[in-house]
């Protein structure tokens, strides 16, 4: 029946308008398993979709249907609609806690009475189609000697347990940078600089990320935190993500799905080279200027194609450059965000003159040392104020009736933020608290310079260089 | 001088679509002055007025036309703010706490578990201050919608005010009504707050509001673990899927240079006999190894800070009647 070969569709073949909640061809999806596992995958039209142990599936049978539905894996690569959703959910098995205990229960490997090869080949049966997973289920139970003295709270987990490892279930999920995060944080953490869900979603709240809002952000952490920021700002306003080397990295970014048309609106990719350079473009208006020289004194059966368009590719990338350079020249950001492996001091003294008064700066570091000299930085200049240094904390509890406690392992550290506001000095200004700071950073400043230049030199008076200070009115 | 400033028209404020180019304070502006982290309070701008902190006054026509984030002298020139823009964060730190707020880890958690973005339509209940409503409101604008249910009449009264001066009545409904009776919405809803005494009354309702074929995200926000536990039943009881619980907080950390405390040394005197004990002083040290000694910068957490807030319960609703 499965010889029967169907008809290749292409993607005008799919009409999905709503790809926010229906799965376009070419989609990414983010497969959830029983397992507790998950795995990203792209839905490419007319492909067979392996989950590795679990089967595998035909992308055409999903495109077009909306997210969050659960399948099973029938048959070889048939999927069906899987209605008992309390699967993943095993909140009230038996919660009432007995007084059944484990005296008779012995630590051998007796219990089961199936070899591992009798096992191994359930399972292959299973993958096949030939064994469906609650007859495999039961064959386990049948053979297990324990089973039976067990509490029925033990059962059931005992139970839940064979089925998360034997039902071919599946649901397809939107990647979004919750899931995206959580993923990469389980399969590359190093790729994404181990930052936590939580952290990320506090970087959102303390850039105040909106739409209607132009925002910076420099990472390397693949385009998750820029994917971020995209998804909160709905792609309404600008976002400017500043890189190295010669191109934007992000390889998590086509995993958000967003619309090209879009995406291409609402981004700009710069690197320090330009931004950093007086004349960002010399080099390229050179490049074009011999190009086009070459061209106009060279006959036209003499000319490379190629090189009639490396002038086409200059005049373009010289002309989105500027475009950008103006929007950088006319606009004042909204906040900066910041997950690298730069100094975070030197990113920000060299991006804080884009930065609207009033708007906030966060960066993240999975190291705390990285970041306290950015807090004395931020904390001594004048154009900043409210600079705090966080840890994120999180723990997650099992919910389950009559059994409710932190889970038995949890992640060390979510990393550190440190956050601030940009403001405007006004220097003739220098009352109270600021004064005193400056008189306190003053004096240390010339203990020091005393120290090193023993021992002839005299502290000068700290009231004379600072005449504009009035009595300060001490709290 | 005064001309150039009545040039500048008063314009209806709005939290969050203020966003001028010229990035310029006006009239009728609601700004936060910022004195300390612990030190704020919040005005709004008017022809004439004067802000009075403990440092002095400020004229608020010195502020008009001035960039967001300048810092403002007293008339004296004596004490100084800066003038911020409120954000939904900076605003629930000058708010007037009438009920218990949520603090910004929870905010951001929640809102990214509920995965809020622009075009949401999202219930909040109760409204409390309206804290969290503003930060709501800022991350589904500006095609989302919030109904936000407060039990209490003569609260929804004052925020429904607070809303609409702060020009969020278009992002924000309010409605003063009873949760556990039901919200009066249908198929509309992508996501659920309930920040209720007994979440588990309203629970129930919330399942016809949700929009068809999509997953419905809800979350129980309860300080106490008993509460929690009614909510999971009830969530289990409707058929919700994925019940997760969390807690997450944030620890502050203080920044201090810490420099050692030297050893005293002993010296033996010109005369192999008798021993000195050299007691070093702070020069001595810096006179040996002065790098040990200075620029060590260290930092520790307060001795006291947040342990808990709530326990965050989330959950889904599959909702796929049509398909099913």
């Amino acid at each position: 029946m499965s010889n029967i070969k169907e008809q290749k569709k292409s993607i005008e073949d799919f009409n999905v308008v709503d790809k926010e909640n229906y799965m376009a061809p070419n989609a990414y999806i983010y497969v959830l398993l029983p397992s507790g596992n998950s795995k990203i995958v792209q839905l490419k039209p007319n492909c067979n979709i392996s989950l590795g142990k679990f089967g595998s599936f035909k992308a055409n049978s999903i495109i077009g249907k909306p997210y969050g539905i659960t399948y099973e894996i029938v048959n070889k690569n048939d999927i069906k609609l899987y209605k008992n959703y309390t699967f993943f959910d095993d909140f009230d098995i038996d919660g009432e806690v007995t007084t059944i205990n484990n005296k008779d229960l012995n630590d051998t490997q007796t219990s089961q009475k199936l070899s591992h090869q009798e096992i191994e080949q359930l399972k292959k049966e299973l993958l096949k189609g030939e064994k469906n997973s609650e007859n495999v289920i039961q064959t386990v139970l049948d053979n297990s000697v324990t089973f039976e003295a067990k509490t029925e709270f033990a059962k059931a987990k005992y139970i839940k347990r064979k089925e998360k490892k034997f039902t071919k279930i599946f649901t397809p999920l939107k990647p979004t940078a919750k899931l995206l995060c959580e993923y990469y944080l389980e399969i590359k953490p190093s790729k994404i600089r181990e930052l936590r869900i939580d952290t990320l979603s506090q970087m959102m709240t303390l850039a105040n990320v909106h739409a209607q809002s132009n925002y910076m952000v420099v990472e390397d952490i693949q385009g998750l935190l820029l994917g971020a920021v995209l998804e909160r700002t709905g792609r309404i306003g600008k976002v400017l993500a500043i890189h190295e080397h010669s191109q934007f990295n992000g390889n998590i970014l086509p995993s958000f799905n967003f619309d090209e048309k879009e995406f291409n609106e609402s981004v700009m990719t710069y690197s320090w080279d330009r931004l950093l350079n007086p004349e960002p473009f010399k080099q390229d208006k050179l490049e074009l200027e011999r190009v086009i020289k070459y061209l106009e004194t060279t006959p036209k059966e003499e000319i490379n194609e190629k090189l009639v368009m490396k002038k086409e590719r200059y005049i373009k990338r010289i002309a989105e450059g500027e475009k950008i350079q103006n929007f950088i020249n006319e606009n004042k950001f909204d906040g900066l965000l910041i997950a690298s492996g730069f100094n975070t001091i030197d990113v920000i003294e060299k991006l804080k003159p884009y930065i609207g008064g009033s708007r906030a700066i966060v960066a993240y570091s999975p190291y705390k040392e990285t970041l306290l000299e950015t807090y004395n930085y931020l904390r001594n200049s004048p154009e900043f104020v409210n600079a705090q240094i966080t840890e994120s904390w999180m723990r997650e509890h099992q919910a389950k009736k009559g059994r409710f406690h932190p889970l038995m392992s949890m992640s060390g550290s979510g990393g550190f933020l440190i956050s601030a506001i940009r403001v405007y000095n006004t220097p003739n200004i220098q009352p109270i608290s600021s004064a005193i700071v400056a008189n306190k950073l003053k004096r240390k400043r010339e203990a020091l310079e005393k120290l090193e230049n023993e021992p002839q030199k005299k502290v000068t008076n700290i009231e004379e260089s600072s005449e504009s200070v009035e009595t300060p009115n001490t709290n | 001088m005064t001309e150039t400033k009545d040039n500048i028209e008063t314009e209806k404020n709005t939290l969050f679509k203020y966003y001028s180019k010229d990035n310029i304070i006006k009239y009728g502006d609601i700004v936060i002055a910022y004195v300390t982290p612990q030190s704020m309070s919040s005005f709004k701008v008017e022809k004439g007025g004067i802000y009075n902190n403990r440092c002095g006054s400020y004229k608020h026509d010195d502020i008009v036309g001035k960039k967001w984030g300048t810092k403002i002298a007293t008339h004296t020139g004596r004490g100084f703010i800066y003038i911020l823009h409120p954000t939904p964060e900076l605003w629930t730190n000058v708010l007037p706490h009438r009920t218990q707020i949520l603090y910004l880890p929870d905010i951001s958690f929640i809102s990214m578990n509920l995965n809020l973005k622009p075009g949401d339509n999202v219930i909040e209940t109760g409204t409390g201050s309206g804290s969290f409503s503003h930060s709501i409101a800022r991350s589904i604008l500006p095609t989302g919608h919030l109904y936000t249910f407060e039990f209490h009449e003569e609260r929804s009264k004052r925020v429904r005010q607070e809303f609409l001066e702060h020009g969020l009545e278009d992002i924000i409904t309010i409605q003063c009504r009873d949760a556990s009776k039901g919200f009066g919405l249908k198929d509309c809803i992508d996501a659920v707050f309930l920040d209720l005494p007994a979440p588990w009354d309203a629970i129930p309702h919330t399942i016809e509001c949700f929009k068809q074929n999509k997953i419905g995200k809800i979350c129980c926000f309860s300080p106490c673990i008993e509460q929690v536990q009614r909510s999971c039943a009830s969530l289990h009881k409707n058929k919700f899927i994925n019940i997760r619980m969390f807690e997450v907080l944030t620890k502050p950390y203080e920044v201090r240079s810490f420099s050692y405390k030297p050893i005293p040394e002993i010296k033996l005197n010109n005369n192999d006999d008798i021993m000195e004990v050299v007691e070093p002083t702070q020069t001595t040290a810096i006179e040996l190894e002065p790098s040990k000694v200075f620029n060590l910068t260290v930092s520790r957490s307060a001795t006291s800070v947040r342990g808990h807030t709530s326990y965050l319960t989330f959950a889904d609703y599959p909702k796929f009647n049509d398909l099913m």
